[in-house]
Order: C-alpha cells, then structure tokens, then sequence
C-alpha cells in the first residue's frame, strides 16, 4: 500500500473554533484527541491511587489510611485504568487512525461518535463523587462479587450507573469501528489488507459487543438485589453468589484481551517498520487473533477455581486456558521472525514494543501457572495474580498505548519529539516496571495476600522494592507528558512519512500533520499489490 | 430515522463526497443490528440467570 492518491488538504481544513469544536465534535481526529486526553488525565488519577496503595504497603503496619480507604483506593484504581485510562485510550487511537488506515473521510457514524465520548466524564464523575457519599467509595474491589459488594453505602447506585454509562459508551464505540472498517474502507482495501491494528480492533470491537452488555446484566441484577428485593445472588432467596462470578467473569476474561489485542496490532505495525522487513505471516497474525477472542469465551472460569466445581470443570478450564498459549506464541514467533536479519533501528516506538514483546511474555508465562488449577490452589488471591496481571496490563497493554503514541505523535502535530527524553522515558519507565511488579511474584509465592493494607513483617523487603519501583514508574510518566507537550507546541518539522523505516500503511500518505478532513476522495486500491505478503 | 444513526454527510463534505462512492455500503443497516444484539445480549444473560435460579 505504498501508492496511494496524494490529498489537497488546504482547501478542507476549516475547523470549527471556540468550545463547541469539542463538545460538538463530529470530526474523528478531535473526538480521537479527546478521548487521549482523558485517558491520560484518569491514567495519572488512577496512578496517583496506585501511589497511595505503594505508599501504604511500603511497610507493614497502618500508616496513612485507614483500612476502608484503602480497599476504595484499590477498587477505584482498578475501574479507573481499565474502563477510565486504557479503554479509552484504545478508542482514541482507533479514532484517530482506522480512518486513516482505511482511507475513510471519518468514522461512520460521527455523531455517535460524539456521544460516545461525552458520556465518559459524566460516568466518572459519578463514580469518583461516590467517595463522598455515606461509607464512602465503593471498596468491594472491581469484581463487585456479592455479598460483599451489596454491603456498599450510598457509593453503590452511583457505582451501578457509572458501570452502566461506561458500557455504552464502549458498545457505541465498538459499532462505530465495526461499521467503520466494514463499510468504509477504500475500494481495492480488502480484508487481508488491512493494517493490522485494524484487524485487532475489528476483533476487539466484537468482543466489547458481545461482553460489555454481560457486565450490564450482571450489575443490573446486583442493584435489584440490593434495592427491588430479588435474590439472583443471595442464597437466603434462592439465589447463587457463585453465580455472579461465572457472569462477571464470563465478560471479565474476554475484557482481558480487550485491553490487550489492540497492543497486539500496534506491535505487529512498530516491529516490521523498524525492522525494515514485511511481518512475518500477516495470515497467521489475523487467525491468531480470531483465536485468542474466541477461545476468550470458554475460559472463565480459570479465575474461579478455588469456589469449587467438578473436577472435570477443573480440566476443560485448565486445559482451554493452556491453548490459548498457542495464538499467543504464534504472536510472538511471527515477531521475533519478523526481526530476524532485519535492519533494525531503536527510535523509542519500537524501544516500547521490544519492551512489551519481551515483558508480556512473562505476564503470558505466569499465566501459564495461574492456569494450571492444582497450582492456583496456592497462588489464589496472593500478590503472585498481582503480578501476573499488572505485567499483562502495564508492560503489556500502556506499553502498547506508549508505543502506538510515540509512533504516530508526529503524524499527529507535524512535528518530531525529542528522541532523548522519549529514550530517558523509556527506560525509566522499563527499568522501574520491573522493580515495581517483578518482586511481587515473590511476595505472592511467599504467601502475601493482594487487597489487604497491612501485611506480616516478612514481606516488608520487597515491598519497600516495589514501593520504589512505583514512585520512579509514577514520576517516569511525567516525562511522558512533557515529550507530548513539547511536540504539540513545535519542534523539528515531521516529513509525511515521518520514519526512516518500511511503513506500509495508507496514514503515511497523508501530510504530517495529518489534515483536518482527510481523503475527501477515496483512495482507490484497486490493483495495488498488497504488501503484507 | 433515529437521530444518533443520522451520519454526518451534511456537515462534512468529506461525507458527501463519499456518498457518491459506489463502494460505500449502508452503514446505518449494520449499527443497527450490532445494537440489537448488543441489548439482545443484556437482556438474554438476565433472562439465563433467572431460569438457571428457577431450576
């Protein structure tokens, strides 16, 4: 896709000006920008909570909250950066580039497009001013497991309704990107050529169909459980617990891969560009995605196991679970193949997917343990699950968002970053990452248990660790916010294709910045050999 | 027609542009039928719960 019609973009760029660009925003590029700002705003806000648990955790005893607080500093932390700072990253990325990518003039469906967005302040809001609220936040953790979650003060209809905004917002958000790459992609553009941030995304569109309105259903039936009198989760009425966590989990693992397959994609664009080779097996890539999302669907209940069920339940969760390391590994195999005898260069996209290639391998690795159900007997609710999805989650899906940002920031501004400070970024982020959750597995295979603020004198070595780990990780990102200030306020001038490296996708074709209103006139395809294979 | 659906072929020339492009498909048919299940599916795991806790 390296030919593509060249846009006169001077004479489409009227932006609309003052505030209403932006509450009325119909334009994919804005309503992108947007939704990235938010995400950063509730990733340091989510943070600054992750701080306060570090704090509190950086020596046994209690030391600046109390115990109430705390269990809503880890509840909200977690609702924050998974619904709050990477989700809505994620549809800002997609935003600003599926239409690039397949050569639309917009998302089809700006104005919902609109809705979408808008809707994420007022979920949040509602949430965070639960805090002020009788009894305070909700603390029941994030998985709201009954009983426990109906024994909530007043925060719990303001958490309910919260969940529910944010639902629809990402099920908006999902059609639009379905019906976007769908319905609008160039003529020529078939399926197999599309980027495959793209394909990721399409999948990850599905995938937020068909869970989010679980989730609904599931807090749903928690509110009338706690206000209407029904008893779906409370034995006393006929009612099973147990139930809601086959629900909650039945969306929360393929939530999981929500928020890590649209990384995937980023990652399968950033290695070949700088390895200067096509992706090794594009086919393989989309299948291997396809696969992870549907074997997403049959393995719930690998997060349960220790509730009790039948053995053979034990097997077919243990044993679904375990092949989803084949997609996975096929992932990671096409990568490494891809770099093979490449003429590979480090500009800090790539840094940020060497990164998440190797540290959400190890995230995959302790998985694999998790997964093996006498094993999970032990690591149950220890710091050992901590760890193991903090580096799926942070070395793995922000990685990801790092990564796919630093790639297209200057597309984005028309200008280049200061490659140094991206570098320093890096690796204080890397390297305290590392520090921050490596010693976890430790604390969890030593018996420390997660969600609680105290903890026995044994364990204060590596919590110290970690603590630090997470202030340097925490003021890293600081960085971070500088480096994407100074690019948006000026700097040495990107070229179109901005990179010294093989990009194949048809945003390389667009000036830098890239236009307001983009490919007015479709490109047309038709014929153009495709570069995937 | 439902005003959230309503594209924005009005407001961005971009869009009508791209109306007169034969190979732009109606758009609005399929958000409509990934909404319906959407809900089909919120509605149906209630209704899964309620006759899993009748028998």
């Amino acid at each position: 896709m390296a030919h593509a019609d060249t846009h006169d973009h001077h004479d489409h760029d009227h932006k609309p000006t003052g505030i209403g660009r932006w509450l009325f925003a119909t334009n994919h590029k804005d309503i992108g920008t947007m939704y990235l700002l938010f995400a950063l705003m509730m990733f340091f806000l989510g943070g600054a909570m992750a701080l306060g648990i570090r704090l509190e955790l950086f020596k046994p005893g209690m030391q600046w909250f109390d115990p109430a607080f705390y269990n809503s500093l880890v509840t909200n932390h977690a609702l924050i950066m998974i619904f709050g700072a990477v989700m809505p990253a994620w549809v800002g990325l997609a935003n600003w580039m599926i239409p690039l990518q397949v050569g639309a003039p917009d998302m089809a469906l700006p104005r919902m497009n609109n809705y979408s967005f808008w809707i994420m302040p007022f979920a949040f809001t509602l949430l965070l001013s639960s805090f002020f609220t009788a009894g305070g936040g909700p603390a029941g953790g994030w998985t709201l497991y009954p009983p426990l979650s109906l024994q909530a003060g007043d925060s719990f209809p303001l958490t309910i309704f919260a969940i529910h905004m944010m639902g629809i917002s990402s099920i908006m958000g999902a059609i639009n990107v379905i019906v976007t790459i769908m319905n609008m992609r160039a003529p020529g553009m078939t399926l197999l050529k599309l980027p495959l941030f793209c394909w990721t995304w399409l999948i990850t569109a599905y995938l937020l169909i068909a869970v989010m309105p679980v989730l609904a259903g599931a807090v749903t039936m928690l509110l009338t459980d706690h206000y209407f009198g029904t008893s779906f989760f409370n034995p006393a009425g006929g009612g099973d617990p147990v139930m809601f966590q086959h629900i909650f989990w039945f969306f929360g693992h393929p939530e999981v891969y929500i928020l890590i397959l649209p990384a995937f994609g980023i990652v399968s664009e950033i290695i070949p560009a700088f390895s200067r080779k096509p992706l090794f097996g594009y086919d393989a890539m989309v299948y291997a995605s396809a696969s992870i999302a549907f074997l997403s669907f049959i393995v719930w209940a690998h997060h349960m196991f220790t509730v009790g069920m039948p053995l053979a339940g034990q097997m077919f969760f243990m044993m679904s679970t375990m092949l989803i390391a084949i997609p996975t590994g096929v992932k990671v195999f096409n990568w490494t193949a891809t770099m093979w005898r490449g003429s590979i260069t480090f500009e800090p996209p790539m840094l940020f997917a060497l990164a998440f290639l190797f540290l959400f391998t190890i995230g995959g690795f302790s998985g694999l343990m998790l997964a093996i159900a006498p094993a999970d007997f032990q690591y149950q609710d220890t710091y050992f699950v901590v760890a193991h999805f903090h580096y799926v989650l942070v070395p793995g899906a922000v990685f990801g968002i790092m990564a796919g940002v630093y790639y297209w920031l200057p597309k984005w501004t028309g200008h280049m970053y200061s490659m140094s400070l991206a570098k320093w970024h890096f690796w204080l982020s890397t390297i305290s990452v590392n520090v921050l959750f490596f010693p976890q597995h430790f604390l969890g295979l030593a018996g420390m248990p997660r969600r609680i603020p105290d903890y026995s004198t044994q364990f204060t070595d590596w919590n110290m660790v970690s603590s630090i780990g997470g202030f340097v990780f925490g003021f890293s990102q600081l960085l971070f916010v500088y480096v994407v200030w100074q690019c948006a306020r000026g700097g040495a001038k990107a070229t179109d294709k901005v990179w010294d490296g093989q990009m194949t996708g048809l945003e390389w074709t667009v000036p830098s910045p890239a236009p307001y209103h983009s490919f007015t006139d479709a490109p047309d395809l038709t014929g153009v050999p495709d570069s995937h294979h | 027609m439902c005003p959230i659906l309503i594209t924005e072929m009005h407001v961005s020339e971009a869009h009508e542009n791209r109306d007169q492009n034969a190979s732009r498909r109606p758009v609005r048919r399929l958000a409509i039928m990934l909404g319906v299940l959407a809900f089909g599916l919120y509605v149906g795991f209630i209704a899964l719960t309620v006759f899993q806790a009748r028998h």
